[in-house]
């Protein structure tokens, strides 16, 4: 595993005025002696010297590992804290971090073992000159027995949706310290999921946090823990639902958070709205029918009678906005499927189809306080789908919200946007239960983009971008819509705990114009270049996010220069300043 | 605005749909539909007041499209050029490097000797820094 590493983070952090320090928080309590050697050592041997250990031996430990901790103690960089009895693992760590005296902690478990660069990179990111509170890094596991490096895990920048559902952030977490005694340290209550409790109270306050996208640590399998077996720490997984369950009350997030029935780990959030805004839904449609389960079927009949019989909201209008081609016949069966007590208000647009207009006239003539711009092509099948778009839409720092968007067959066609020279569909053909990279195709997570087939947003925040641009007819409105609610501050969301049924492109010429493109790369060729949501790695493997890329290749192209994201070569300090910053 | 009622199948408690066709809009402007002047006192209908309602805020949110366009075509542009200006710099450092080799190719071929190519290599390299400093980081 171990390969020689060069590290020209070093000097970049050494020419720093007050290059960064960390105290390296490390509670111990019965572990492995041999891992625990190993993950010592792989402190000691960083490339990087601005760092201090505090290990907690938590209560009494076995002749073999106070033997260990006895090895390092001469080193004057490594300080064992013995505490007399075993107070779990965040008591301990909170022990750890009211005697770390650096600038920021790093947060490391017995069974990791540090890449030896790690600290090094991190003091690299954290010695520029905006102020970082929040920082970590990709990973990858050991298999055990073997030690082979396997599964790396290469994250999106930093997503506060991910972080709500899912402890995405991983071990070697590195914040600023002052601000994680001001928002109280760790919390014994939360032991097991201690440090996704202390993420996120970190993270609601912190001014910025980045995303190292290199595998700085190796999370090592063994019998007893989570690496290997996801179900041997069922009460770490309830810990973690309950973090969560804090973090909604404190910011007041109007949902309850239950425990996915399907992926370990992940936290579902089901919406408890306070309050039902009116929402309006406004489909464009040119009455366009075809064929879908053998039977010949008007698209924006089928939308709208199973939007209006399956949804649950109960505060709804539609607005169906016509083209010129639509008759009073159609009208009818339009009328005919909102047949319950939905208020339905129909525009007959005669102006050419222009697709971002017909939804700008929609929004103008609608009144709800959110606006869901719904594809005529779609199919409503879960009860509390506006519920969940509107749980996020209604949040204030959130701009444009989608979902997995399936296609009749059961596949996925939209998981949100990302960038790769041009916009395209996450995990576009990938079977619908698919899991996606470690869980993505099950959560809520923040992307470039969603597309507008299904897209919600709050009214203020459409008429303040000025909605959707006149410019792109057919193609990319919704994503330069997205895009300039990014430019606003706000977060696009895509959440793919909730899905909806896209017949796709039936109803429209799927080709995408030269122009068109071009058009959006003169607004926003930096976003295009440097998704902050997608990472280099997968993209330099050549593959989707999912399957995970052999660590190997991407080390490789790393090491022979070759592993470049759109043109810039990776690690760049501008990838970071473009879009692997989050600010909160 | 030409407004049609359409009967259907819906309970009598609910009111019948209406449509409203948008022919104002077809006609790229207000103006006709809403006579000579719209500065005029005269009152004007409900009909035509929501006609230059929609068209009022059509406008604002093109001009608001406008102003975001704008301003994100002046990042992009500007983000485009220190981009290029990077790769400019890279490339100066680069020919530097190149002339600095050749130097010492032509050094060597001269047969000059070690202390007077030691003074002809370490002012090609402050000529190099001192570009980099000018430039900054990219």
């Amino acid at each position: 595993m171990a390969r020689p590493e060069t590290a020209p983070e070093v000097s970049k952090a050494a020419e720093a005025d007050r290059p960064p320090r960390f105290s390296v928080i490390l509670p111990v309590w019965h572990p492995e002696p041999d891992h625990l050697r190993q993950c010592i050592e792989s402190v000691v041997g960083q490339t990087y010297d601005g760092w201090q250990l505090l290990i907690v031996a938590d209560g009494p430990q076995p002749p073999a590992v106070t033997r260990v901790l006895a090895d390092f103690e001469p080193d004057p960089r490594v300080r064992v804290i013995r505490l007399d009895h075993n107070v779990g693992i965040g008591g301990a760590s909170q022990a750890a971090l009211e005697a770390a005296g650096e600038e920021f902690i790093a947060l490391l478990d017995h069974d990791d073992v540090l890449s030896p660069h790690a600290l090094g990179a991190f003091a690299a990111e954290l010695a520029l000159a905006a102020p970082v509170d929040l920082a970590y890094s990709d990973e990858d596991k050991l298999e055990h027995g073997t030690g082979e490096r396997k599964m790396p895990f290469y994250k999106p920048g930093f997503s506060m949706e991910r972080l709500r559902c899912q402890m995405y952030l991983g071990h070697l977490l590195v914040m600023r310290r002052t601000l994680a005694l001001e928002v109280g340290g760790f919390r014994g209550d939360y032991d097991g999921a201690q440090d996704h409790d202390l993420a996120l109270r970190v993270a609601e306050q912190a001014r910025s946090v980045v995303h190292i996208p290199r595998i700085l640590y190796h999370w090592r399998e063994s019998p007893a823990s989570t690496a290997l077996d996801t179900d041997s720490k069922e009460w770490a997984w309830e810990a973690g639902r309950m973090a969560v369950a804090d973090h909604l009350r404190r910011t007041g997030f109007p949902a309850e958070a239950v425990a996915s029935p399907v992926a370990r780990g992940v936290v579902d959030l089901e919406p408890r709205l306070v309050e039902h805004p009116l929402v309006s839904i406004i489909i464009p449609t040119g009455g366009t029918s075809r064929i879908i389960n053998g039977a010949m079927t008007l698209l924006v009949e089928r939308a709208v009678s199973s939007l209006v019989e399956r949804s649950s909201y109960p505060n709804v209008e539609i607005v169906v906005v016509l083209d010129a081609s639509c008759d009073d016949a159609l009208v009818r069966r339009i009328a005919a499927a909102a047949r319950r007590s939905v208020p339905v208000v129909l525009l007959r647009d005669g102006r050419p189809f222009n697709f971002a207009d017909a939804c700008n006239i929609g929004a103008v003539r609608s009144n709800g306080e959110v606006l869901i711009f719904l594809n005529d092509d779609t199919e409503v099948r879960m009860a509390n789908w506006i519920e969940r778009l509107v749980m996020y839409a209604t949040r204030p720092d959130i701009g444009a919200v989608g979902v997995k968007l399936l296609y009749g067959d059961g596949r996925v066609q939209h998981a949100g946007v990302w960038a790769r020279g041009g916009p395209a569909h996450r995990y576009v053909g990938f079977r619908g239960d698919h899991p996606g990279n470690f869980h993505a195709l099950r959560l809520a997570q923040n992307c470039l983009a969603v597309t507008a087939a299904c897209l919600a947003v709050g009214r203020d925040r459409f008429d303040e971008v000025g909605g959707f641009s006149s410019r792109y007819p057919l193609a990319y409105n919704d994503v330069d819509l997205c895009f300039k609610l990014l430019q606003k501050g706000y977060r696009n969301v895509v959440d793919c705990a909730t899905e909806v049924v896209h017949h796709e492109s039936s109803s429209r010429d799927p080709t995408v114009r030269e122009w068109e493109i071009d058009l959006l790369r003169k607004r926003w060729r930096p976003l295009l270049m440097s998704d902050p949501f997608d990472n280099p790695a997968n993209l330099a493997a050549g593959v989707d996010e999912y399957p995970s890329t052999p660590v190997d290749i991407v080390e490789r192209k790393a090491a022979r220069g070759e592993l470049v994201l759109a043109g810039r070569r990776w690690p760049d300090r501008d990838f970071y300043n473009l879009g692997g910053r989050w600010h909160g | 605005m030409s407004d049609s009622t359409i009967r259907d199948d819906r309970t009598a408690d609910q009111p019948p749909i209406e449509v409203d066709d948008l022919d104002h809009l077809a006609a790229g402007s207000g103006r006709s539909a809403l006579g000579p002047d719209r500065r005029s006192a005269e009152p004007r209908s409900l009909p035509a007041l929501r006609q230059e309602l929609d068209e009022a805020r059509l406008q604002l949110l093109t001009a608001v499209d406008a102003v975001a366009g704008a301003e994100a075509e002046h990042s992009a542009a500007i983000a485009r050029i220190r981009e290029l200006e990077h790769q400019h710099h890279m490339l100066e450092v680069e020919r530097d490097e190149l002339r600095l080799e050749l130097e010492r190719l032509s050094a060597r071929r001269q047969g000059l000797t070690p202390p007077l190519f030691g003074r002809l290599v370490s002012g090609v390299r402050r000529v190099s820094r001192l570009r980099k400093a000018r430039h900054g980081p990219a």
